[in-house]
């Protein structure tokens, strides 16, 4: 039988179920790097309530993105897939009653995720040594540039500090006889990256605990995690400095960015002798350039400029040898491919109606993981969250409000629900039924 | 009293400690996919047994003909601490295995009776990971490349991400897309992949069964990363590269060369924005920026000459004198872009096991680990 006509079986059964279901995550994070992680928790089935202080909360939902031209119906679009599948409290826990609230909801938790600067939250009476007093089964993640211990650990981090702090700047871009510039990576993936390597320790630790009912606290840094992937540091101790890359691989004998005849950019990296040899058949004086990437690139190039971007591709396809386009934003969004394999999704979301999502990081067969619904407003779920995790009725919630200790949204844009809403006629809002 | 440090540093301190996935057994049959090959590595740093079956062409890559004790420099990181298998003892070990990496592409394993179909039938708990460009899961594209490898680069490229990096204004070919300088797409791959199997371990622990779980270097990373996707979906553009100006928020969030050295400047959201001009000694160019942005969605080049002035008077001031100003005000973040060899001198990564000095033959620094956990911390595995 066909071999993807056989795993169709597997993936045709998808139950409504998700790995993570029944686990409790309180976030209590901002921008990127700290949310990410609960983000992808929530898509595995995890109950994650984002803690926000009202009305403004997480204040990377204001960042005025592309102009202001990134928000969608109110609300920036990248926000509303960050923080998807999640809860939304406005808790204002620097009083004192608020406070008392959030400690049982973190009795109730299994995971605590903060990205605050380093000791900040122990200051408030929410740090790993304080809360593991109320719950000795918590998994508690601090996420920052440094860590929290070590000489650096108190200086200040975004993703680009993280880059410029790793040394990964300095294995990108070209060397300085080539060019005098230095890039940051772009799109921050000095949160990305070390958000989802951190998902495993959490994992790992949960399955830790599971065996000894014992709960721990995870450190992450930002630099340590790109650092992670740094063969750099290996190669300078045995041979002296490897060159910054530019558009080549430095661990494949033949590779690169090349200009087809059609004007598309395509990439092509040879990584073996036999991807090599299959390719040295169609291009001419390839063998004879091993050894200088810059040789190497000209004769590529020479071969690449004489046919289409198709052509090229086509024959990556024949020899075996990994070769694609360099897709733009929009490429992407359009590639068959990826809505035929779920990356690219098409939701209807409740309350924001139709939008495009990105897929879950990985298939997995009969579960159902993926964006279920995207971002909402700072304590959008007040009523529901406090019911379902501490039986609490809207009058008291309302109390809640009333004192200041509950908060909602400020209406700004970041911050809002879509034009149109009306509080009375949301179900999910008043805490009378769930998402989903 | 002990002060929060010194007792977290205490608290981290990994000797005579378990490991989190301890009695967890891998077996990772990778071909030449580093990205399989990493979600081993993970698995194993976070104390899972892993056995590989080498692919000796794997372990031969490397760059400039560098070779320690016989392997190349990513192998040398991305073997440690698994144990080496031959084909011929895959079968006899399938049934303690829970977890089985599969990076040789869609296929090949069930060419050689070890597909997913026919495994899921002799041990149903067995949790399958694939690796490989464009998936497992059934798809046009999926079959039209499923005897071609994977690639980092080729990764890099399909994800749209190198699209978004380098100077598009330097003369060719220094203008084409650049990748980011560590194998980014296979980083990613690995981290789902690892992140895949162990959720997949936490729902067997609770239903009995196994599952199969399918990662696609060619996609990952603009799944994880919503820029590729969002941009694309309410611009109805694809975003234009840009070396300094942030492509998303049109801000400073860059790198600039101060009057000595280069400099990694964050300023994110607006206050951060004012400051950095305080800093600068330019208050004044707040407001026009914050004009210039707003222009933006019509001409997108209103920023450019107000870029030129910024980074001009940044080229001025150095480096550590931009760091001392910004920490008197307290915003925005700034640092020095630190070369790999301050990078590697710096105390703070060796205390943390993030960059650790091995002996094979001759003394070495590596990778360590990033998992820095108070109960289980993450093991550095031995390379020779």
């Amino acid at each position: 039988m066909d071999y993807f006509r056989s795993l169709q079986s597997f993936f045709g059964a998808t139950a409504n179920s998700r790995p993570l279901e029944g686990i409790k995550v309180v976030e209590f994070s901002h921008y990127i790097l700290g949310p990410n992680l609960p983000r992808l928790l929530a898509q595995l089935g995890a109950e994650v309530v984002k803690v926000e202080p009202p009305p403004r909360g997480d204040r990377w939902k204001y960042a005025p993105m592309w102009g202001g031209k990134g928000f969608y119906k109110g609300m920036r679009i990248d926000y509303l897939y960050l923080n998807a599948n999640k809860y939304f409290l406005g808790l204002d826990f620097r009083k004192e009653e608020g406070y008392r609230l959030l400690i049982e909801l973190v009795k109730k938790a299994d995971v605590f995720v903060e990205n605050m600067e380093p000791g900040t939250l122990d200051r408030y009476g929410l740090g790993y040594l304080q809360l593991r007093e109320v719950n000795p089964r918590l998994i508690y993640v601090s996420a920052s540039g440094y860590g929290q211990f070590g000489p650096l650990h108190r200086l200040p981090s975004y993703d680009i500090i993280g880059q410029a702090e790793s040394g990964i700047m300095d294995t990108t871009g070209w060397e300085e006889n080539e060019v005098d510039e230095l890039y940051r990576l772009p799109d921050y993936p000095g949160d990305w990256l070390p958000s989802t390597m951190a998902v495993s320790a959490v994992l790992a630790a949960l399955i830790y605990r599971e065996r000894t009912g014992r709960g721990q606290y995870i450190d992450l840094s930002q630099a340590a995690s790109l650092q992670r992937f740094m063969y750099h540091f290996v190669y300078m101790s045995a041979s002296g400095r490897l060159k910054r890359s530019g558009f080549f691989d430095p661990f494949a004998p033949v590779s690169g960015v090349f200009k087809t005849r059609d004007g598309k950019y395509v990439a092509i990296a040879a990584m073996t002798e036999g991807q090599v040899k299959a390719l040295a058949g169609e291009v001419v004086g390839l063998v004879e350039a091993l050894g200088d990437r810059w040789r190497v690139f000209r004769v590529v190039q020479e071969w690449a400029s004489g046919k289409t971007l198709e052509e090229v591709l086509e024959a990556g396809r024949r020899l075996k040898v990994p070769i694609q386009p360099v897709m733009t934003d929009i490429d992407v969004l359009r590639d068959p491919w990826r809505w035929e394999r779920g990356s690219v999704v098409r939701i209807n979301d409740r309350l924001y109606g139709e939008i495009v999502v990105p897929g879950p990081l990985f298939k997995m067969a009969g579960a159902d993981i993926g964006v279920r619904w995207v971002a909402r407003p700072v304590g959008y779920h007040n009523k529901l969250v406090l019911k379902k995790w501490l039986g609490y009725s809207p009058e008291e919630v309302d109390g809640l409000v009333q004192r200041d200790v509950l908060g909602y949204w400020d209406g700004q844009p970041g911050n809002m629900p879509p034009p149109g809403w009306k509080a009375e006629e949301d179900p999910v809002y008043q805490g009378e039924r769930d998402e989903v | 009293m002990m002060d929060r440090e010194a007792i977290l540093r205490e608290l981290f301190r990994p000797e005579g400690k378990p490991a989190a996935l301890e009695g967890v057994k891998v077996l990772e049959i990778c071909g030449v996919n580093f990205g399989c090959m990493i979600a081993g590595s993970l698995l194993a740093e976070l104390g899972a047994e892993v056995h590989t079956v080498p692919d000796e062409r794997a372990v031969k890559i490397t760059a400039d003909e560098v070779y320690i004790e016989g392997v190349g420099v990513p192998y040398f990181v991305e073997g440690r601490g698994k144990k080496r298998v031959e084909w011929r003892d895959v079968e006899s070990l399938l049934p303690q295995v829970d977890v089985l990496l599969d990076g040789l592409g869609p296929g090949k394993l069930a060419e050689r009776g070890l597909g997913y179909p026919d495994l899921a039938k002799r041990y149903p708990q067995l949790i399958y990971v694939a690796v490989s460009p464009f998936g497992h899961y059934p798809t046009a594209k999926a079959r039209e490349y499923a005897d071609v490898p994977d690639s980092d680069l080729t990764g890099q490229a399909y994800n749209g991400y190198m699209a978004m990096l380098g100077n598009p204004s330097l003369p060719e070919p220094y203008s084409y897309p650049i990748r980011a300088g560590i194998w980014l797409a296979w980083a990613f791959a690995g981290a789902a992949a690892a992140m895949g199997a162990l959720s997949a371990y936490w729902q067997r622990m609770k239903t009995g069964r196994g599952t199969f779980v399918d990662v696609a270097t060619n996609d990952v990373l603009s799944v994880d990363h919503p820029y590729q996707i969002g941009a694309a979906f309410v611009l109805g553009v694809a975003r234009r590269r840009s070396p300094t100006i942030d492509a998303n928020l049109y801000v400073t969030y860059t790198t600039a060369r101060a009057k000595d050295r280069f400099v990694a400047i964050a300023s994110v959201i607006w206050p951060e924005i004012e400051a950095f001009f305080e800093i600068i000694g330019r208050p004044e160019l707040a407001e026009k920026w914050r004009d210039a942005m707003a222009q933006v969605e019509k001409n997108p080049d209103a920023i450019k000459p107000l870029e030129k002035e910024v980074f001009a008077v940044v080229r001025e001031i150095p480096a550590e004198e931009l760091i001392r100003r910004s920490r008197e005000k307290g915003k925005p973040p700034i640092a020095v872009v630190k070369t790999l060899e301050e990078v590697a001198s710096q105390e703070h990564w060796r205390q943390r096991r993030a960059i650790v000095e091995v002996n094979c033959g001759k003394k070495l620094l590596s990778p360590g680990t990033p998992y820095a956990m108070s109960e289980t911390p993450g093991r550095v595995n031995p390379p020779c």
